[in-house]
């Protein structure tokens, strides 16, 4: 029975002008958007790739620890041209130093930092708030409709049971709604496929499926809450007049507010008090650096032939503190190596202390998004958007993680430098052993017998140049599994599928006790 | 008799659920509109001026910890200065994502670096359309201006009182015109209590001084928003007089209302980000040393007496060779003006793309009045490029010798060049703050213009289309 009412109304509804012009919308639309994004995320991947292999290099010409970081970088996700999300919006390669923990990711992808004034049209937006009109229009007279044209009596009259004819209403609407939506995401996928840009694994089509899912519960809530309304009414006017003004409120104005409703509930600390007190931590591991030297040189460390045989890079005047040096007697080396010795466990912990200060405010940062995120889940348009994201992996959870991905890099990058002979090593700042370096008279000796420059090439020929770290971890980045992103959303599905379930139990009983005139 | 049908009209409507609703919605939202408003204004300005503070400050400490010549060097050459975009005091009209776009740069007298992104606020909560006047007015008056009039011909045939009308010696056109004059009416209502509630909250919190010009960008914007919502009930009427039922004349009512607000302004982004062309940062940077090298061949061709002598370091040091680095730096400098550029104008392209719908049209027209978005950006940068060359005017004025000679090429050559320097007076009270000033408003009126006759074309052309459609309407 009930099969013969859906067939019934799934017939009649695809006769009507509305269902022809939704279904060419929608595969026009779905179509062209998958199109552009599709090729957007090849140039977006491309750009990745040509970054990620120049930092590679990078990471690889490094040869001695002072320069040990490493920028990465966020592939764009496999799924972005179904939902853009903040992938696009959010920087996506983080600058990496030993000394200091990453905190904050920059570059968007696409070059102009102008283009972020344009909306990004993709599949979600179409089913969130297109598709979502057209399921309005569908729904909005299912019942009183029937009602002002007096069919609904006349079907009642036959033996056929309240529930059966509004499951069956429910069905045939959903299927004349879902199938322009099909259609067009088939010609989407087809699309993709042919394209042989994206290459999509199990997980992807997993992922796919249940977007798909979600959009369907999505479309379900607007035709129930259709149902509902029509049934409530008496007449189908004031149904869509009600309906339409539900669907600006929901899909427009909720998602638009909540941000600013969040600032103002959960404000956060002014980024420039924390930056100030980041620089007095930084000031005051400075004054520390300045006092070590100063107790070095009472102590009598200092060379006094340390500007005569002096090639490479130092920190500055007479600190003991050095970047690079190329060839020097070993009582230098020794004054440096004393100076690093100090300053790169301070370092550390500087870097500790300043990132404990921008966890604080990212956290808070961070607690204020889902703040934003929970107020905005009011309305189904925000829930739907949010699942869908999360599982195509474009949400900003996604980003976060890619961001504590690279504080865990850092740490292994000073874990390799811990094993390969340490961090506060002759390494440091110089690829010469102390055995190669020569005492100061050596070298005085060596000086006066070839010149500055004979000196130079034998000490090059000496310390037999600098190695590359060959072995040093680069940097992978981990996609959430599936299965995660799976849990991740699932409070958002949940939503959905209460809100399924309350809605239709109310359109049953309002239809169940109405009137049939 | 025309007064008749509009009376009756207007009454009609106002009694209508529709017209509640769309009242509700407009003073809650104008009012949550200047709220938030006021509260984020508040918020980006306070972050304006601290930064404003540390940089004055900055600049104060190279003055107080340094002499001459190191202060010049110092506070012209080698530690450059934050100069930054001042929030729009009208981004409750037109936001243009102007709290998004880049605000800052780094200017000494050689360059101006950047743009550069100095965000105080959440980046994570960046990504959602502001709640402004082109927001509120541009999509929900438009859809209200569509659900009022969608029956307006058709639903009078289903009901039959179309019918009746006609049996009086009316002619169409009056009926039409009637129609069309209380639909507008019933609707500047909710839009002008909107418009009222919002600015009467933001001048009584005084957060911006309201001053005279501030008063014409909301009159002539208030004006615009009128232009628009008629636009869309012509287009309204015109459907309902071509449409015999009401739902066809709503489904297509509702679906060009889609296109036009939503999808047309949601692809216009895209497909310009295909037309243009633009290079990568590296390709730029690139080309900018490139330049820069063959700028300092032109200088050492000009002055081959320089040549191994000029250019000790990348940025002018004392002692060395003033105009030659200065040379080099302009046409760095130019590579990166072009590239800046063409990023403006692919937005204007994106822009004109989206003009295609009365959406765009009118978000041009307010972002233009408002003085915000990439128009702001752009007054800014050409400020910050000025300031720029000022400072180097102030360099090369206070700039006691031959600007082509390198006094470090000899101990006699080095002590004339401290000596002539130590007299130099060169205090902070020379170097002026940079303060970034609003787009004035009549520079607008150039393209505010157009937008407006754009939008009277696209009402004037559904309204003649409507009264055509009308004459021939079947009205059984």
């Amino acid at each position: 029975m009930i099969w013969i009412v859906a067939r019934r109304e799934f017939l009649s509804n695809i006769i009507t002008l509305r269902f022809l012009i939704g279904f060419v919308l929608c595969l026009t639309l779905i179509v062209s958007s998958t199109y552009i994004l599709l090729d957007d995320y090849t140039a977006r991947l491309k750009t990745y790739d040509d970054s990620v292999r120049g930092h590679i290099e990078e990471l690889k010409r490094m040869t001695l620890f002072s320069q040990l970081g490493a920028t990465v970088d966020r592939p764009p996700s496999k799924l972005s041209f179904l939902c853009i999300g903040s992938g696009k919006r959010i920087g996506n390669i983080v600058g990496i130093r030993y000394d200091q923990v990453p905190m904050e990711a920059t570059g968007g992808v696409g070059g102009s930092p102008f283009m972020i004034v344009f909306p990004s049209l993709d599949m979600i937006l179409i089913v969130q708030v297109i598709l979502s009109l057209l399921v309005l229009l569908f729904a909005y007279n299912t019942i009183s409709g029937e009602r002002e044209r007096g069919t609904l009596a006349q079907t009642l009259s036959n033996s056929i049971p309240r529930h059966q004819l509004l499951v069956g209403k429910f069905v045939g609407g959903m299927m004349s709604v879902t199938l322009p939506f099909l259609v067009g995401l088939l010609a989407g996928i087809i699309i993709v496929w042919f394209s042989g840009d994206i290459d999509l694994k199990a997980g992807d089509w997993a992922r796919l499926g249940l977007v798909i899912l979600s959009s369907f519960l999505y479309i379900s809530i607007f035709f129930t809450l259709g149902i509902l309304t029509s049934s409530l009414t008496r007449r189908s006017a004031t149904s869509l007049v009600i309906l339409l003004f539900l669907w600006v409120v929901l899909v427009i104005i909720i998602p638009n507010t909540a941000p600013y409703l969040a600032k103002q509930v959960r404000p956060i600390r002014d980024r420039a008090a924390v930056d100030n007190q980041a620089m007095a931590l930084r000031s005051e591991m400075q004054d520390k650096l300045n006092a070590y030297a100063e107790k070095l040189h009472k102590e009598g460390m200092f060379p006094e032939t340390l500007w005569t045989y002096q090639y490479g890079s130092i920190s500055s005047g007479y600190l003991p503190y050095a970047f690079n040096i190329r060839y020097t007697p070993k009582a230098n080396l020794r004054w440096y190596l004393a100076g690093t010795k100090y300053r790169i466990p301070l370092q550390l912990e500087y870097a500790d202390k300043i990132w404990a200060l921008y966890r604080e405010y990212n956290g808070d940062m961070d607690r204020q998004f889902s703040l934003s995120n929970s107020l905005s889940r009011i309305s189904p348009a925000w829930t739907y958007y949010n699942a869908s994201a999360i599982l195509s992996g474009t949400d900003v959870e996604n980003h976060l993680t890619f961001m504590e991905q690279a504080r865990r890099y850092r740490q292994e990058l000073i874990d390799y430098a811990q094993r390969n002979g340490g961090l506060a090593s002759l390494l440091y700042f110089t690829s010469m052993t102390m055995e190669d370096a020569p005492t100061t008279t050596e070298a005085k000796e060596m000086v006066e017998r070839l010149g500055a420059k004979g000196f130079g090439e034998e000490m090059e020929k000496r310390t037999k140049g600098a190695k590359p770290f060959a072995d040093i971890p680069v940097f992978q980045y981990q996609r959430g599994g599936i299965a995660s992103s799976f849990l991740r959303a699932l409070p958002d599905l949940a939503i959905l599928v209460i809100l399924n379930v309350i809605l239709f139990m109310l359109a049953h009983v309002s239809f169940v006790r109405g009137r049939v005139k | 008799m025309l007064k008749h049908i509009i009376k009756r009209e207007i009454l009609d409507n106002l009694l209508s659920l529709r017209f509640s609703l769309t009242l509700i919605l407009m003073v809650v939202i104008m009012a949550a509109n200047a709220f938030l408003f006021i509260s984020d204004h508040r918020e980006a300005r306070s972050a304006y001026e601290i930064s404003l503070k540390e940089n004055r400050e900055k600049l104060k400490g190279m003055f107080e910890s340094s002499r001459m010549p190191g202060t010049l060097w110092r506070v012209m050459s080698f530690s450059r200065q934050w100069v930054y975009r001042k929030p729009s005091d009208f981004t409750f009209l037109a936001d243009g994502h102007d709290k998004d776009l880049p605000n800052a740069f780094e200017v000494s007298a050689f360059e101006a670096i950047g743009p550069d992104t100095k965000l105080r606020t959440n980046p994570l909560l960046q990504t959602y359309e502001s709640l402004d006047w082109a927001l509120v007015i541009g999509v929900i008056m438009s859809f209200a201006a569509i659900v009022l009039t969608f029956d307006a011909i058709s639903g009078d045939r289903e009901q039959g009182t179309l019918k009746l009308s006609m049996s009086n010696a009316i002619p169409r056109a009056t009926i039409l015109l009637g129609k069309y004059i209380g639909a507008l009416v019933s609707l500047l209502v909710p839009l002008l209590a909107g418009i009222l509630l919002n600015v009467i909250i933001i001048a009584v919190s005084a957060i911006v001084p309201l001053d005279g010009t501030a008063w014409t960008r909301i009159g002539v914007l208030s004006l615009s928003s009128m232009l628009y919502v008629a636009g869309f009930v012509s287009l309204g009427i015109f459907v309902s007089s071509i449409t015999r039922e009401s739902a066809t004349s709503l489904i297509v009512l509702l679906l060009s209302w889609a296109m036009l607000v939503i999808v047309i302004p949601g692809v216009g982004g895209i497909i310009t980000s295909r037309m243009v062309d633009i290079p990568s940062f590296e390709q730029v940077n690139m080309n900018s040393w490139a330049a820069a090298h063959r700028a300092r061949e032109e200088y050492l061709n000009r002055h081959p007496e320089m040549r191994g002598i000029a250019f000790g370091s990348g940025w002018w040091s004392p002692r060395e060779n003033l105009a030659g680095p200065m040379d080099r730096f302009e046409a760095r400098n130019d590579v990166w003006r072009q590239y800046g550029d063409k990023m403006i104008r692919q937005v204007r392209i994106g822009q004109n793309v989206t003009r295609v719908s009365p959406l765009g049209i009118y978000r041009h027209a307010a972002e233009t009045l408002a003085g915000t978005g990439v128009n702001h950006y752009d007054s800014f940068a050409k400020q910050v490029r000025r300031y720029r060359e000022f400072l180097k005017g102030i360099l090369m004025d206070r700039y006691p010798l031959n600007q082509h000679e390198d006094y470090g090429r000899s101990k006699d050559l080095s002590e004339k060049f401290m000596k002539a320097m130590a007299e130099v007076q060169f205090e902070l009270s020379d170097v002026p703050e940079f303060h970034e000033e609003p787009i004035a408003v009549e520079a607008a009126a150039k393209t505010f213009i157009w937008d407006i006759f754009f939008l009277f074309m696209f009402l004037l052309f559904f309204l003649m289309g409507s009264v055509m459609a009308f004459l021939k309407y079947d009205v059984r």
